[in-house]
């Protein structure tokens, strides 16, 4: 196990700040992703019926 | 180069382009990932005053990086919106600002954590924590001004001259530490006389600034997908409604 000193409370919640951040942008964009899929097929499935 | 630019202006083959690379984009971004963070856990060694803090380095560093290049390409995308009119420029920029913002958050957090330490202090208000903190409000103003404004050509102009205007900052932060007396330390990489720390330390952190560039244009990539999706929506539902008249 690596030794991380007496700061390594510090160390640890930097790396884990980086992972909510960017894990929850890019849990953001593909929830909106999706749903703007979803959206867009419905749309496109009225236009050609009409 | 310009008829290149242009290729890509069809949102519809953006897209088609999009589909294919996010899957290559995303596996080449967790391999550099996966060998950075091996070199700054294991193969880099402690500082000789730091210690084990300086591991902060490695997630620091890069997320300032792309802090500031996030402004840059949101910059060049409003060239390209302004004066080139290029169709997929405003697209650019909007994708590329919360990912902007989210790394300089990081790189603000992540600073504030190895300040604690090692100088004693969570915040001061030197010339560079402030620059980048201006930094991360410009960011946040942008995508305000963004959701502001309900068309997305009129956004775009305002976004763009916002954009330009803010791009001062750029060489600010990145001259700070030279131009004033601060508490951060001056540059240590990107120098005119070569990086002074030992390449032990410097490899890892140039792996992880790759990892870091991969990560922004996947997500950016992504955003922009999500992006033109959305303002196809937009258009479909006001034909819609038009009709339903």
């Amino acid at each position: 196990m690596l030794e991380l000193g007496r700061h390594g409370g510090f160390i640890l919640v930097s790396y884990a700040v980086a992972v909510v951040v960017l894990g929850g942008l890019l849990l953001g964009t593909i929830l909106r992703y999706r749903a703007a899929r979803r959206r867009l097929a419905a749309l496109e499935a009225d236009a050609r019926s009409d | 180069m310009t008829d290149t630019l242009y290729t890509f202006a069809n949102p519809q083959r953006f897209s088609r382009l999009a589909d294919q690379s996010l899957p290559w984009l995303t596996g080449i971004t967790l391999l550099a990932l996966a060998a950075g963070l091996y070199g700054a856990w294991f193969v880099a060694p402690p500082d000789y005053q730091q210690g084990e803090t300086i591991r902060i380095k490695y997630i620091h560093v890069p997320s300032a990086w792309m802090a500031m290049f996030g402004w840059a390409m949101m910059t060049c995308s409003a060239i390209g919106t302004l004066v080139f009119r290029h169709p997929l420029a405003d697209v650019a920029q909007k994708a590329a600002a919360p990912i902007g913002a989210a790394f300089c958050l990081i790189c603000l957090v992540t600073g504030s954590l190895w300040g604690k330490p090692m100088w004693g202090t969570w915040w001061v208000w030197d010339a560079r924590l402030t620059s980048v903190l201006i930094l991360f409000l410009m960011y946040l103003g942008v995508i305000a001004l963004w959701r502001a404004i309900d068309d997305p050509n009129t956004a775009a102009k305002a976004v763009s001259v916002v954009t330009m205007v803010g791009a001062i900052n750029l060489p600010i932060i990145r001259f700070s530490v030279d131009w004033w007396n601060t508490l951060h330390q001056p540059a240590s990489v990107l120098r005119l006389d070569g990086p002074t720390i030992h390449q032990s330390m410097l490899w890892p952190l140039l792996v992880m600034g790759l990892a870091a560039m991969l990560g922004f244009l996947t997500m950016h990539v992504l955003g922009m997908r999500t992006e033109l999706m959305e303002r196809r929506i937009r258009r479909l539902s006001l034909l819609a409604a038009r009709e339903g008249d």
